[in-house]
């Protein structure tokens, strides 16, 4: 199956904006559902001004919490388990 | 494991728009803007109506440029305030202090029947109350918070769990019980007991407390000619994301304009040995125990509350100090910015004179947002170049710094050694009171104002359960790991410099 490709910015803005805490819901979702997700750090995803910045499958989701994020993924990855089904 | 909470959040996004715009040299002309700004950038409502969530903004700026709250400083435009705020007169020492209008009035009523009392025959919490504060009024346990002494006994006695415990956070965030509730029920801070720890700051929910920033004064020393030294607490390791290697924020803060970067990790080395050696001439000949000394609340805890106790209380100065000296001895004409966890380190550098500013980790990291310096994107290519031991940098979590004096210690002294530590003021001030009653012995005290030591502290960025390990792999990875293996701190203390113990206990200490 093909990964999920999730970006996340670890630069100082959004690392000051809580970027720590969307790092440990990936790590929280890559538990629970492995081999799904493809996450990779980025230095700046070039939206500091409305950190912290997550770009999940190409769609960049800004300001995002905690919850949020972990919400939006869950769904994705699922979605996509129906699909290849 | 972190949780930056909506609170920090919108403390960093304050401390970031006053940095910029003095970074940018706009302050005057657009601060009066700024409160617009923040509200519409941050589409969240959390207050009654956009106006009054502009006046807390307002307020906010006011204590990141540094300013008191004073009733001088209240209706006043931000544009007419930018003036004063760059004169950096410290009008009071106290760094702590109560966003009025930010303060929700919490409950001061401390028990609370909710709708859980079924009203039952026993009636076991009516039968319990020793001074008759309860009644049944509408089918339900009341409570007469006239008659209350708040001693808990009706919840205890309740079988439906229904009568509540309600604390005020700020209050009973306090270890100092400086915090109480004034004539409208709004937060007032007593400055004769506040030891400006910022446990407050970090517990109120509504953020109706904060500590006022030294932001402008370090940008505009870094504009200036002077050379300006960074000093890093050594819990520095791992705020910024980069795990147990501090080299990219080393040359961060070379980028942001410092001539050096010196880990206070270095004066702690020192402290160490000193510290050790006046253990050995004091205790117990002289004193029973040595308390610590690195710690600025709880040295004021000692101080305030515990008079008998205040000889106990290590002569050495904090490493801070120590570094800092040390530098100024060297070139006085240097400029010394403190850069740690801390809030109670700004009011030790205002008494100590030889700190120029103190900035905590979070205002730091809004300082390279505000200057567009990314910790991330900085490969370097130097060697961690190591300046202190592993026990020097272990002062910033709680236990470190006795195991560094411990190590200083020759060996056969130390199994006479009987060490305790508290953390957190709340224990602290326990522990002092029974050691003063006799009630429990030690010869050394640790005392920590935070819990966890430094790494706990409220100007953190990372939880210090993470960072606690990155000091750690670092401290173990380095070449150095006793205090008495740093030959430089050697050198300065066989020179016996005056700097390293505080004037007030040369009479008493005299080592």
């Amino acid at each position: 199956m093909e990964k999920i490709a999730v970006e996340i910015c670890v630069g100082t803005s959004c690392h000051l904006y809580g970027a720590l805490d969307l790092a440990q819901v990936l790590e929280e979702v890559n538990m629970k559902y492995p081999e799904r997700l493809e996450i990779i750090s980025r230095t700046c995803l070039g939206n500091c001004d409305k950190g912290p910045n997550v770009r999940l499958a190409g769609k960049l989701l800004e300001r995002i919490t905690p919850e949020e994020l972990r919400n939006i993924i869950i769904q994705l990855v699922q979605k996509k388990e129906k699909e290849n089904e | 494991m972190n949780n930056v909470s909506e609170i920090s959040k919108i403390r960093r996004r304050v401390f970031t728009e006053v940095a910029r715009l003095h970074w940018q040299g706009k302050l005057s002309e657009e601060i009066d803007s700024l409160p617009e700004k923040l509200v519409e950038q941050h589409q969240q409502r959390y207050r009654c109506c956009e106006y009054k969530e502009k006046a807390i903004y307002a307020e906010r700026i006011k204590l990141a440029m540094g300013l008191s709250l004073t009733a001088e400083n209240h209706k006043k435009p931000l544009g007419t305030l930018t003036e004063k705020a760059l004169k950096f007169a410290n009008d009071t020492k106290s760094q702590i202090e109560v966003i009025d209008i930010a303060c929700e009035q919490c409950p001061i009523n401390k028990f609370f029947v909710t709708n859980a009392c079924r009203n039952c025959l026993v009636h076991s919490c009516l039968q319990s109350c020793p001074r008759g504060a309860i009644s049944i009024v509408q089918n339900q346990a009341y409570i007469d918070q006239n008659r209350c002494v708040e001693c808990g006994l009706c919840k205890k006695s309740c079988r439906y769990g229904a009568i509540l415990e309600i604390h005020r956070p700020c209050e009973q965030a306090c270890g100092v019980k400086a915090i109480k509730s004034g004539e409208d029920r709004k937060a007032v801070i007593d400055h004769t007991k506040c030891v400006d720890c910022g446990t407050c700051v970090i517990s109120c929910p509504f953020g109706a407390l904060s500590d006022r920033s030294q932001l402008l004064k370090v940008i505009t020393l870094l504009k200036s000619k002077s050379r300006v030294i960074a000093l890093v607490a050594p819990s520095i390791i791992g705020q910024f994301g980069q795990k147990e290697d501090p080299r990219s924020i080393f040359a961060a803060l070379e980028q942001l304009g410092f001539a050096k970067t010196v880990e206070v990790a270095v004066g702690a080395d020192i402290i160490a040995i000193a510290e050790g050696e006046e253990y050995l001439k004091r205790v117990p000949g002289e004193i029973p125990f040595l308390t610590s000394s690195c710690c600025p609340a709880f040295v004021k805890v000692v101080k305030d509350n515990f008079k008998d106790l205040e000889k106990n209380i290590s002569s050495c100065v904090s490493p801070m100090a120590a570094t800092a000296s040390m530098l100024k001895e060297r070139d006085p004409e240097v400029k010394t910015v403190f850069i740690g966890p801390c809030m109670a380190k700004k009011r030790e550098a205002l008494e100590a004179g030889c700190i120029d500013a103190v900035l905590t980790y979070e205002e730091l990291a809004a300082l390279f947002v505000a200057a567009g310096i990314n910790v991330s994107g900085i490969e370097t290519m130097n060697e961690d170049e190591v300046q202190a031991s592993a026990h020097g940098q272990g002062f910033a979590s709680s236990g470190g710094v006795t195991q560094a004096l411990l190590a200083s210690l020759p060996e056969e002294k130390r199994s006479h050694v009987k060490p305790l530590k508290a953390e957190g003021l709340l224990e602290c001030t326990q522990v002092l009171g029974k050691l003063a009653k006799g009630e429990i012995t030690a010869t050394f005290l640790e005392g920590m104002g935070c819990q966890g030591g430094c790494l706990g502290g409220p100007g953190v960025l990372v939880d210090s359960r993470l960072t606690k390990k990155f000091l750690h792999i670092r401290g173990s990875k380095q070449g150095m790991i006793s205090c008495l293996e740093n030959s430089r701190a050697r050198e300065i203390i066989s020179r016996h410099p005056h700097y390293l113990h505080r004037n007030n206990d040369k009479e008493s200490g005299d080592v």
